[in-house]
């Protein structure tokens, strides 16, 4: 009878420790605010995966600004769906400018193609840090000699040329769909994750690859991989020789830009605080020779401008995709 | 490279930043491991700022101190309350904890220590002398191989447990159904979330492990009529694996070693892949499969040695290629982007400290790991003996804070909640969640590697066997469904012409 008593007080004591557990979930969740900002420390909410090309730079450029701004700037990575779980986090966040969006082209594309409700206005751009190209690799042993041949055989053989890119709807997929536009050709696009498409590159499976230069320009360096041309207006300084496709006849300009925002309706006081501290960091040599070895283009942008840019693109993407038959 | 050159360099790892880092990185990566929810490539992504302050050999060194000792710690929860602390080591629930349920923890958690040290040492062998090589063969697999290896996969895993084949099945089925729910790898739209935001991004893994395997297990206790089942007390002697235990366990560790270091090479959830891999090989090919799932030191040992080796091997494609093919090692290259070093194949020829540095680290963090671990048996070996009304709540609260950590999504939670309600009665009537974990690891892969190749050929369906590889590995997937149909009547009527005789 004992121990039956004692069974039933220990199922007792995990039923209600269940219960609690199940409280809890359902009550967390709130945060606090204070003032003046910043008090505490500062939120970049980063859509893209640990270690790829566009975290090491948030990394990076949060480390610089977070020596003038009193409080640390801290990366988080919240990942996935293309990055609309991270920008749906930023715009229901609060406007206290503790939680920031490591922004880029996704917005548009996530906007054009619906994947979230809103677009670029939803949000209080801060501060444009620059401009990252889109390159065309092809393998060491590719029978083309430069961009103008790579066209030439495209055009010739209509939807053979099979090209990867980082996903469905990313910037390195919109470079190969607006070529296509331009040019008059028909590209089979592979959407690849991480890595893979690379790897799948120097495995012959895919003729050619849209990649931006921090993902393949080890391989170019070791002399697996050729580039090209790049999408950006002027050439890059990692590859000196490599032209520009304006340079090779395709009249075609489009780059994966990155920068700072905060959900709309921050207050201007916290823009005007951030913003020349970004500036500062954007234009300090460490983060000039960092983002140059990445293949980077450095480049401020006051928040006035950095909105009329990133409007330019958003128009400028819904062209590529009504195009490419993707609006929806 | 002289040998002597070699030699002075490995001596590099000896400096003493660097075996502090080592050490540091181990102990870390071990703690992660025994933590359900937090993985090493969020670990090590948090660690990065750190690293830059120590410059890039010991930075790096600390990193993959991260990497490789949470393959150490993944196994302790698994065995010793039924929590897989990683992905790696789901399989390792089946049989090791059974064991200690039997008063065998301790042997099961130094089995697992001593498999993984032997296949780290294994697989960073491997690596010196092979990388290159290896690396070259890991590029002949297209989107058609990975997609014919998920098959085969599935058939060889379908039969993990060796209950029910068809309760298996259908376990992996829902598996593979789950793995859909998200936004589609390929073509970019949203499926089955009904509106969720976390749950675009997919069912997170961990919230379905945890909740499948670790709250079913404390909602069976909870519902336990009768006293949960006493465990003696161990003598000290006794908490380490007797002689027999050893010997049983030599072939599964070096098996375990070769099979999962060859898995790592592959992209995907290579670590997993290769312990759910080990375990169906070692109960297929043991003598007393019968054992299997109800203790079986083989089912400890080479999974926990499969998984430490894949971990080695995944490290191939990127210190010869430049690579990521995992999200800890694309966290390590990103850690090698920022200290400046370039990996690939001038790594060696450009910086030959940081690269035999690294590759010395890994044997003494191994030594360091086994020597880290297996004191801890004695400490954990223990746990299990504490009353359930205190190890479960403590249990439910590490699984919680695990799962939210995981993402910072509460919607993970209620996955884990409601995943132990089905988990509990998936258990009621028999149905194994191994197998369910098998699907939801390979779903993914299975999809994207289907659908890139019938891209890349325009949509010819004999684009999936016509390459070489996958005609092996076809023919292997033919012939695992084949021969057991097979090869019973076959044996009943040589039997019955013998007794004819």
């Amino acid at each position: 009878m004992k121990t039956n008593y004692r069974i039933f007080r220990n199922n007792l004591v995990l039923a209600t420790l269940f219960l609690m557990a199940v409280l809890f979930v359902w009550g967390a969740g709130s945060a606090f605010a204070a003032d003046p900002w910043p008090v505490k420390q500062v939120e970049l909410i980063n859509p893209f995966g640990a270690g790829g090309a566009a975290d090491i730079q948030a990394r990076k450029l949060a480390e610089i600004i977070s020596r003038d701004l009193g409080q640390p700037m801290i990366v988080r990575n919240v990942t996935g769906a293309g990055g609309a779980i991270a920008y749906n986090e930023v715009n229901r966040a609060k406007k206290d400018g503790y939680t920031l969006i490591w922004y880029s082209g996704a917005i548009n594309t996530l906007a054009v193609r619906k994947q979230v409700q809103y677009d670029y206005n939803a949000f209080e751009p801060i501060a444009g840090v620059g401009i990252e190209t889109v390159s065309i690799a092809v393998s060491k042993n590719a029978p083309w000699k430069d961009f103008k041949e790579f066209i030439a055989y495209a055009k010739a053989n209509p939807g053979k040329v099979t090209m990867g890119n980082s996903g469905m709807g990313s910037v390195t997929h919109m470079v190969p769909l607006a070529l296509a536009a331009k040019a008059g050709l028909k590209i089979t696009h592979v959407p690849f994750g991480q890595g893979l498409a690379m790897a799948a590159l120097m495995g012959g499976k895919i003729d050619a690859s849209s990649q931006h230069p921090a993902e393949v320009f080890n391989q170019v360096k070791a002399g697996e991989v050729r580039i090209l041309a790049v999408s950006s207006e002027k050439r890059i300084n990692i590859w000196p020789d490599v032209p520009t496709m304006k340079e090779s006849g395709v009249d075609l300009e489009f780059d994966q830009w990155r920068g700072i925002a905060a959900p709309k309706g921050t207050p201007l006081n916290i823009v005007d605080k951030l913003s020349p501290l970004v500036k500062k960091a954007v234009e300090s040599k460490e983060w000039i020779d960092f983002a140059s070895s990445l293949g980077s283009t450095p480049r401020y942008l006051p928040p006035s401008d950095f909105a009329k840019f990133v409007a330019a693109v958003d128009k400028e993407t819904r062209e590529i995709m009504a195009e490419a038959g993707l609006l929806k | 490279m002289s040998d002597q050159g070699i030699f002075s360099y490995l001596l590099i790892t000896l400096q003493p930043a660097n075996v502090i880092s080592c050490f540091v990185g181990a102990l870390l990566g071990t703690l992660i491991g025994v933590l359900p929810g937090l993985g090493p490539a969020a670990a090590m992504a948090l660690v990065i700022p750190l690293t830059l302050q120590l410059g890039p050999t010991a930075g790096l060194i600390m990193l993959a101190g991260i990497y490789y000792g949470s393959m150490y710690g993944g196994s302790t929860t698994s065995i010793l309350v039924n929590v897989p602390g990683e992905p790696a080591s789901v399989v390792t629930t089946l049989d090791g904890y059974q064991m200690a349920r039997k008063g065998r923890a301790g042997a099961a958690l130094a089995v697992a220590a001593i498999g993984s040290f032997v296949a780290g040492t294994f697989s960073v062998i491997a690596l010196q002398f092979f990388a290159p090589l290896l690396a070259r063969v890991a590029l002949e697999f297209g989107p058609a191989e990975y997609f014919a290896l998920t098959v085969l996969g599935v058939v060889l895993l379908s039969n993990l447990t060796g209950k029910s084949r068809v309760r298996s099945l259908i376990m992996m089925m829902a598996g593979l159904i789950l793995s859909t729910v998200g936004t589609d790898p390929i073509g970019g739209l949203e499926r089955f979330s009904f509106g969720i935001d976390t749950a675009q991004g997919g069912i997170s893994f961990i919230a379905i492990t945890t909740g499948i395997f670790g709250i079913a297990e404390v909602f069976e206790l909870m519902a336990a009529r009768e006293k949960p089942v006493e465990i003696l007390p161990v003598k000290f002697r006794e908490l380490y694996p007797n002689r027999a235990e050893m010997r049983r366990s030599v072939a599964p560790i070096a098996r375990g070693s070769v099979l999962g270091f060859l898995i790592g090479l592959l992209p995907g959830p290579a670590a997993t892949m290769a312990s759910f891999a080990s375990y169906g090989m070692e109960r297929s090919i043991s003598k007393h499969p019968e054992e299997f799932g109800n203790g079986a030191i083989e089912g400890v040992a080479g999974p926990e040695a499969a998984n430490n080796a894949a971990s080695g091997g995944a490290m191939i494609p990127l210190l010869s290629l430049g690579l990521p093919f995992t999200p800890a090692t694309a966290v390590l290259l990103g850690g090698m982007l920022l200290h400046g070093i370039t990996p690939g194949p001038f790594l060696l020829r450009d910086r030959p400290d940081v690269f035999w540095g690294v590759i010395g680290s890994f044997y003494l963090g191994n030594a360091m790991l086994l020597i880290l671990n297996l004191p801890l048996v004695g400490i954990f070996a223990k746990l299990v003996r504490v009353p359930s009304r205190y190890l479960m709540p403590i249990i439910l609260i590490l699984c919680t804070i695990g799962t939210y950590g995981d993402n910072g999504a509460l919607f993970d939670v209620w996955v884990m909640l409601g995943a132990g309600v089905i988990g509990y009665v998936m258990r009621k009537y028999g149905y194994q969640p191994a197998p369910l974990v098998v699907g939801l690891v390979l779903g993914p892969m299975m999809e994207r590697s289907f659908r890139q190749t019938l891209i890349i050929s325009g949509g010819r369906i004999e684009s999936l066997w016509e390459p070489p590889i996958c005609m092996v590995i076809w023919g292997v997937a033919l012939l695992a469904i084949l021969l057991p149909m097979v090869i019973p009547p076959i044996k009943a009527g040589m039997k019955g012409r013998l007794q004819n005789r």
